[in-house]
């Protein structure tokens, strides 16, 4: 196995610790984990595929989506109070498990990609760029609270960038720093919605946006 | 089979409990600025309570007095029956499944001595641990059978072997499944996250308030039974660990008989510093927490399928 | 005249059948070696086959668990009867038990389809009756029905698989049927859902909890015992010991299987009834014998010799011990039921100082079925995992792998649900204190009744001890087919003597000391006064962090009352109750029985009155079916 698949299927687990609490800062805390992985495996594709861009963007990750918003969406929660996400339908444990099951389905998914570069080492990439759309998907799923569906978000961009990266060859420099940005003005965005919600609601609970429907 | 090696088996299973029992309490202490009770205080307490007379609740029967003797009876075989470094004792058939059965049993006396009372602070806390069993009883099973799926077999004899090459591919199964081992043990041990040995209060204690009828020499049993299951089942981590730095960098078998040992009070340090940093959570909180010994014990064994090249 | 007929009640008839025991013990033995085919003489036929009898190793087996469940009943029957007088008139209990052993021996015996769908009715309506011999309570009313529904589902089902594998096979003779070709699914699924309603596996497990605890205990251990297992039996015959299933079938059980064994424990955990718990808790035990048969077929079918042998030895040992511990669980119930005269969790408490010997006994057959070691049902426990095991090391699909490993997580959580049903069926039962004046004048039962319990609790031990041979013999007995037979190699004996030696030493050197001088005091309770009864922990709340755990798929309620002028600090009445209720009845069956309620409503309208209508049908009938044949 290969550093890049190690590290990218080290970020899909940091995910699936992630799912497995109720509280926010746990979940900053492993979602900034998992950015961090993803930042290692693009300075390892570097490396091996030796592109110093690769380097810098690595670097941009790591700054801006790991700590970056982290630190932002840490500061929103403190600000409106908000320290743990009860959860809907699912119990939190059991998405963690139910998020493991997925791992293994996106590995049974990946093996019947075709594989674009043609080699054997991007299987894992794969594995870990799809976990990671299911997880994220699954964390918006099951959970109640605004927060979480901004960092359910993040999770499946996270995927998509894995993806993208380990299957091809890696986007321009430019490309990727533009998507970069736009993850942290969504973020922005979101995080301004979010209190805008919890003024005018008291409350970020997003089960309850049935309220809005007028009849 | 070599006497000495057994000598010297005997000797370790008469010391370390007691010492992994002082250990964690003196650390504990020092880390909250206090003296701390000396290391050979749970020997000093037990030899207490070996002297005194025992009271017993008027609506016991057998079982009550009964119990105690088999705990301590079963944690002792168990503790015979696992493997220590490359030294086998005692019988044949060490199988992880006999392993955890026996647990069980040492625990369904438990909880019966505990019923036995009619107390109802003993009838809160064993409900509550056979609810505790529930939950950790796969994340145990799942973590040994991951450890299995490599040895291809379920023997811990041949689990824990020092084989040959492993090769450092075997490394994370070894520690993901000691992860998932420790995080059981703290449950299965009653420690911080999920109980507070030290608190006042019966209604919140789990293991504490289980012996609240026990007194006198039938309380002492149960005191060696704690200490001689927190040192086989950190010893069984430690284990893995160890198995982990093996296959990266194979050293000779005295050297790891000594680490075996300082790893159980290393990891009983660790215990201590989680203790004084964390608090007990929430009765309903609990389950989140097994939930990720449970977790590492099936990516223990999605790491042992993946190595098996399926 | 009386005195007569009490001799011939209390020792004559249960005699005989103690007799006719030993002589199935017997014949179990001889059959163990031996093959012995019996056909009916001549005016006795049945259409289209005679009546044929073969004794095989394989019906030796249960031969052997029958006689010696019905032994044990024989000598508890007289007692507990008693406990019955006036509900029930022994010549009919007898009666309808002498009908049930030899129905059950005659299913187990039968060599073809014919013969045993025959017996398989005697069995299903002679038990029907005694599940219904007090009808004068609404309760037993209501569990007859149920049961009878459920033996006519299965029986149909049966007898339609069965005609449909005559059409395929073209022999009535089981010895002529295969199951392996992929053209025989469709038989194949009615055959094992007919047996699976039977055996209760889940989803058609509910006439169990209902059945079961209306019976009268010795019924109960029969019925939970043996009965249920005869339908595995069948499971067995036609399809473990022919020539296997398709991976269809294997899948099917091996899912049923599991799902039971969850649903039966968790479902057994919340009950008050004792009966009930125990009925739910066969529920579990015909899930991981299902899960053996299971193993058995998928190992055959992919040609994996070793999952296979496990499977197959793992199931039929586990009938065997499942046979017995229960059994014995069963008639503990009775014995507290002939003694207290309730069954109900919440009226018992403190039953261990009178009646020592039931505690006992009861409390092994807690820790068999628990899987303790060094009892029997670990032996078999173990081969189950041991089975799992293999698939996730041997079948190189990562599906089946993933699966299996699943399935060992979800039996070690099976294993912890199983250790809180039993602590809690023991510790309140008979720890503690008496909650009620009838549990507090309980006393021991009558003698035989407690030799009935402690031959099956020795039984119960000695296979335990004795699992290397009992599992080498059981798989002599199924190596024609592998090469290497799977053993279990556990030391138990080895293992009970150290346990045993420990704790004498133990004892010897702790508690002996204090025996003497031993202070007697009242439990501690914070000072308030006297430990009363109320204060102890009842069976909802040892039961209620797990079930509320468990809450979505119990459907698990809580509703707590608190109500005073400060509710907060000086409450004057609380009021907790806990309410639950079963998924699968609520909606699945209601709405079905629902819609069959409705359906016959509307079909009633045909039945006017009215001769000539009737009339009319029958032409209607005759000429459709004329005009059918010409046109098939």
């Amino acid at each position: 196995m290969s550093y890049p698949e190690l590290f990218a299927i080290a970020s899909a687990v940091m995910a699936i610790l992630m799912i497995g609490s109720g509280r926010l800062r746990i979940n900053l805390l492993f979602y900034a984990f998992q950015t961090v992985f993803a930042s290692a495996v693009t300075a390892s594709c570097g490396l091996v595929s030796g592109d110093h861009q690769l380097y810098s963007i690595g670097l941009a990750i790591l700054l801006v989506k790991a700590i970056g918003v982290s630190a932002f969406i840490a500061w929103i929660t403190k600000r409106i109070g908000v320290t743990s996400d009860p959860g809907t339908l699912i119990p939190v444990p059991l998405s963690m498990h139910a998020s493991i099951v997925f791992l293994v389905v996106a590995h049974l998914l990946a093996s019947q990609l075709p594989h674009l570069k043609g080699q054997d080492h991007s299987l894992g990439g794969a594995t870990a760029a799809i976990s990671l759309l299911l997880t994220g998907t699954l964390f918006m799923l099951a959970r109640k609270v605004a927060v979480s569906q901004i960092i359910g978000f993040l999770t499946m961009e996270n995927g998509i960038y894995l993806f993208a990266l380990t299957q091809t060859r890696g986007m321009p420099m430019m490309v990727e720093l533009g998507i970069l940005l736009d993850v942290l003005v969504v973020v922005m965005i979101a995080g301004l919605i979010i209190f805008r919600i919890k003024r005018s609601f008291e409350h970020i609970d997003v089960t309850l946006l049935t309220e809005l429907k007028e009849y | 089979m070599n006497v000495g090696e057994w000598l010297l088996f005997a000797a370790v299973l008469l010391v370390v409990p007691i010492l992994t029992a002082g250990t964690i309490r003196k650390i504990k202490a020092r880390l909250q600025n206090r003296v701390g009770p000396p290391l050979l205080q749970p020997l000093y307490n037990v030899v207490k309570l070996w002297r005194k007379g025992e009271t017993v609740s008027e609506d016991a029967t057998w079982i009550f007095r009964g119990a105690a003797v088999i705990n301590l009876a079963v944690v002792l075989v168990v503790a015979a029956l696992l493997p220590w470094v490359s030294f086998k004792p005692g019988l044949t058939g060490d199988d992880i499944f006999l392993f955890i059965y026996l647990l069980a049993s040492a625990r369904f006396f438990g909880i019966l001595a505990a019923l036995d009372t009619g107390s109802p602070f003993s009838a809160f806390s064993s409900s509550r641990e056979a609810t505790l069993s529930l939950l950790v009883e796969p994340a145990i099973v799942l973590s040994l059978v991951a450890l299995a799926l490599g040895a291809h077999s379920t023997s811990l004899g041949s689990i824990f072997a020092y084989g040959a090459a492993a090769g450092p591919a075997a490394a994370p199964v070894w520690i993901v499944a000691g992860c998932g081992l420790f995080l059981s043990s703290l449950v299965e041990l009653s420690r911080m996250p999920v109980d507070d040995p030290t608190t006042h209060l019966e209604l919140t204690m789990v293991h504490e308030a289980m012996l609240i009828e026990n007194s006198g020499p039938n309380l002492a049993l149960a005191e060696i039974a704690y200490t001689v299951r927190l040192t086989f089942l950190y010893g069984l981590t430690v284990q893995c660990f160890l198995h982990a730095v093996y296959a990266v960098a194979p050293v000779g078998m005295t050297l790891l008989a000594v680490l075996s040992v300082l790893g159980i009070f290393l990891l009983a340090a660790g215990t201590a510093l989680l203790e004084t940093v964390t608090v007990k959570l929430k009765w309903t909180r609990c389950p989140e927490f097994i939930a990720y010994a449970l977790t590492m014990g099936l990516f223990a064994c999605m790491a042992a399928i993946f190595r098996g090249g399926v | 005249m009386l005195k007569y007929r009490n001799i011939i009640i209390l020792i004559l008839v249960p005699g005989l059948l103690a007799l006719l025991s030993c002589f199935g013990v017997a014949a179990a033995f001889c059959g163990w070696s031996h093959v012995a085919g019996w056909t009916a003489p001549p005016p006795v036929y049945l259409g289209v086959c005679p009546v044929q009898m073969r004794l095989d190793s394989l019906a030796a087996i249960f031969l052997l668990l029958l006689s010696l469940v019905s032994f044990s009943v024989s000598l508890f029957s007289p007692g507990y009867l008693e406990h019955l007088r006036g509900r029930v008139s022994p010549g009919f209990y007898w009666l309808t038990v002498y009908l049930f052993i030899a129905s059950m021996a005659a299913v187990v015996l039968a060599a073809n389809a014919l013969t045993f769908l025959l017996f398989w009715e005697v069995m299903s309506l002679s038990s029907a009756a005694l599940v219904a011999f007090d009808m004068t309570s609404t309760q037993a009313q209501k569990a007859a029905l149920i049961y009878l529904g459920a033996t006519r589902i299965a029986t149909a089902l049966l007898a339609a698989g069965f005609l449909w594998a005559h059409q395929l096979f073209d022999s009535w003779a089981f010895a002529g049927w295969n199951f392996g070709g992929p053209e025989t699914l469709g038989p194949s699924v009615l055959i094992v859902l007919g047996f699976a309603v039977k055996a209760g596996l889940w989803p058609f497990h509910i006439w169990l909890p209902y059945a079961h605890p209306t019976a009268p205990s010795p019924v109960s251990a029969l019925m939970s015992g043996v009965m249920i297992k005869i339908a595995l039996y069948g499971i067995l015959r036609l399809f473990a010991f022919q020539s296997g299933a398709s991976l269809e079938i294997a899948l099917l059980i091996l899912f049923l299987g599991t799902v039971s064994a969850v649903w039966g424990v968790l479902f057994a955990l919340v009950q008050r009834d004792l009966k009930r718990l125990l009925a739910y808790s066969s529920v579990e035990n015909v899930g991981l014998i299902a899960l053996g048969i299971g193993l058995y077929l998928y190992g055959h079918h992919c040609g994996l010799e070793s999952i296979a042998a496990a499977g197959a030895v793992a199931a039929l040992f586990h009938s065997l011990n499942h046979g017995l511990f229960k059994s014995l669980l069963f008639l503990g119930a009775g014995a507290i039921d002939a003694s207290v005269h309730t069954r109900d969790l919440s009226h018992l408490g403190g039953l261990g100082r009178a009646m020592p010997w039931t505690l006992l006994y009861f409390v092994t057959g807690s820790a068999a079925i628990t899987a303790l070691p060094p009892l029997n049902g670990f032996a078999s426990k173990w081969l189950i995992y041991q089975g799992l095991f293999q698939v996730a090391v041997d079948s190189g699909n990562l599906v089946h792998v993933g699966l299996a490993i699943a399935v060992i997580g979800i039996l070690a959580v099976v294993g912890g649900l199983a250790l809180a049903c039993f602590t809690k069926a023991v510790g309140i039962a008979f720890l503690g204190r008496a909650r009620s004046r009838a549990a507090s004048e309980a006393r021991e039962c009558a003698p035989p009744m407690v030799l009935a319990q402690g031959l099956l609790a020795v039984l119960c031990l000695c296979l335990g001890m004795g699992s290397p041979w009992v599992g080498r013999l059981l798989s002599e007995l199924v190596s024609g087919q592998f090469s290497q037979p799977f053993v279990p190699e556990l030391p138990m004996v080895n293992l009970a003597l150290a346990l045993l030696l420990v704790a004498g030493c133990l004892y010897v050197a702790a508690l002996a000391r204090t025996e003497r001088s031993l202070k007697k005091y009242c439990s501690w309770e914070c000072g308030y006064g006297r430990l009363n009864a109320r204060m102890q922990a009842t069976g909802e709340s040892f039961a209620q962090p797990i079930a509320s755990l468990l809450r979505p798929v119990l459907q698990y309620r809580m509703r707590a009352e608190i109500s005073g002028r400060d509710r907060r600090h000086f409450p004057e009445q609380v009021k907790a109750e806990a309410g639950m209720q079963s998924l699968l009845e609520s909606r699945v069956y209601g709405p079905l029985i629902a819609a069959v309620r409705w359906l016959s409503a509307h079909m009633a309208r045909l039945q006017a009155g009215s001769i000539h209508f009737y009339l009319l049908y029958l032409l209607v009938a005759v000429v459709s079916l004329l005009v059918a044949g010409v046109v098939l």
